[in-house]
């Protein structure tokens, strides 16, 4: 599996972590891109919990075109974490549990350096963590 | 109860009587600096409150549960899995209102009031007042508004220690981005 690129919101959509490994094209603006991503999962959430038979449907847990997949976890506190990868990516709920429970848990809201809703990029064992996982799980060549 | 049996098994350990002195260290000395005891009530709730919001994230990682259906399961939730998962002890409701959305958390055996005694001048002292910011704070996370407060409290010269846990409002989730 390919890993593209990984995003992680709070409650409130600030994007708190933002990292590619494979993205051969680059946006403009990092922020913009956050914002778009954020937008996207909104306005599509919404729109499959509008045209879902079964009432109180969640969402979405993944979407694939025939270049990418997006795949989407959200924990009951209300943090989004959104993996692209590629689009022969099986189920990743695994991945995700590994990097909320384990790495986010752990390093983010165990610490008390961690300010709700600000960015995560200094937090070291952070960001080192789930690149290293990332890299495991996934290849980021490919 | 089994969920709260697995879920403990998987928590890390701290010594007890090191975690009870620090917190009675703390609230006697919040005690000599405020000097007042509704004061203090209301810091070691606030304090529970900033607790409650991260160790939430904790709670969902290790123990499994999957969203509640209704506050009913929540409260259930919070005597059988929590209490056990962070005091080591199971608790239980009891004294649920009609509408379902007020009980009672009844924690027989706090073990936070171990070796605990409150003295004469700082009559009014709500010891355990660290749980209900921490019950608070765990349910804002969770968009359940509730109000928590002591009903009971062995430390109190009653027979068990008992929370009560009112459901205020439900959050909708709302959107908090640009207007463009």
């Amino acid at each position: 599996m390919l890993i593209h690129s990984l995003y992680i919101y709070d409650r409130l959509g600030n994007c708190l972590y933002q990292k590619d490994w494979f993205r051969p094209r680059k946006t403009n603006s990092d922020v913009e891109d956050q914002k778009l991503m954020y937008g996207m999962y909104y306005s599509l959430r919404a729109f499959c919990k509008t045209i879902s038979p079964i009432p109180g449907c969640a969402g979405f847990s993944s979407y694939s075109t025939k270049k990418y997949k997006l795949s989407y976890f959200e924990t009951l506190s209300g943090y989004k974490f959104i993996l692209t990868t590629d689009p022969g990516a099986g189920d990743l709920k695994e991945v995700f549990q590994y990097l909320y429970g384990t790495i986010f848990v752990e390093n983010v809201t165990m610490s008390p350096r961690f300010v709700p809703g600000g960015s995560l990029d200094g937090n070291a064992p952070f960001v080192e963590g789930v690149d290293k996982f990332i890299r495991s799980a996934f290849s980021v060549r490919p | 109860q089994r969920t709260g049996e697995t879920a403990y098994a998987k928590m890390e350990k701290v010594n007890a009587e090191l975690f009870l002195f620090t917190y009675g260290a703390l609230v006697s000395q919040l005690l000599q600096d405020l000097n007042d005891v509704t004061e203090v009530n209301t810091q070691i709730e606030k304090m529970g409150f900033n607790i409650g919001t991260r160790l939430i994230e904790e709670f969902l990682a290790k123990s499994g549960v999957s969203g509640c259906k209704s506050f009913e399961e929540t409260g259930e939730t919070i005597a059988r899995v929590a209490c056990k998962m962070f005091l080591g002890v199971t608790g239980y409701t009891r004294n649920w209102s009609a509408d379902k959305q007020t009980f009672s958390l009844v924690i027989d055996e706090n073990p936070l009031c171990e070796f605990v005694e409150i003295p004469e001048h700082a009559h009014g002292l709500l010891y355990s007042n660290i749980i209900c910011g921490v019950i608070r704070g765990a349910l804002e996370a969770l968009q359940l508004i509730v109000q928590v407060r002591v009903l009971k409290d062995v430390l109190r010269d009653d027979e068990t220690n008992e929370f009560e846990v009112k459901l205020i409002q439900v959050n909708e989730e709302q959107f908090f981005g640009d207007d463009d």
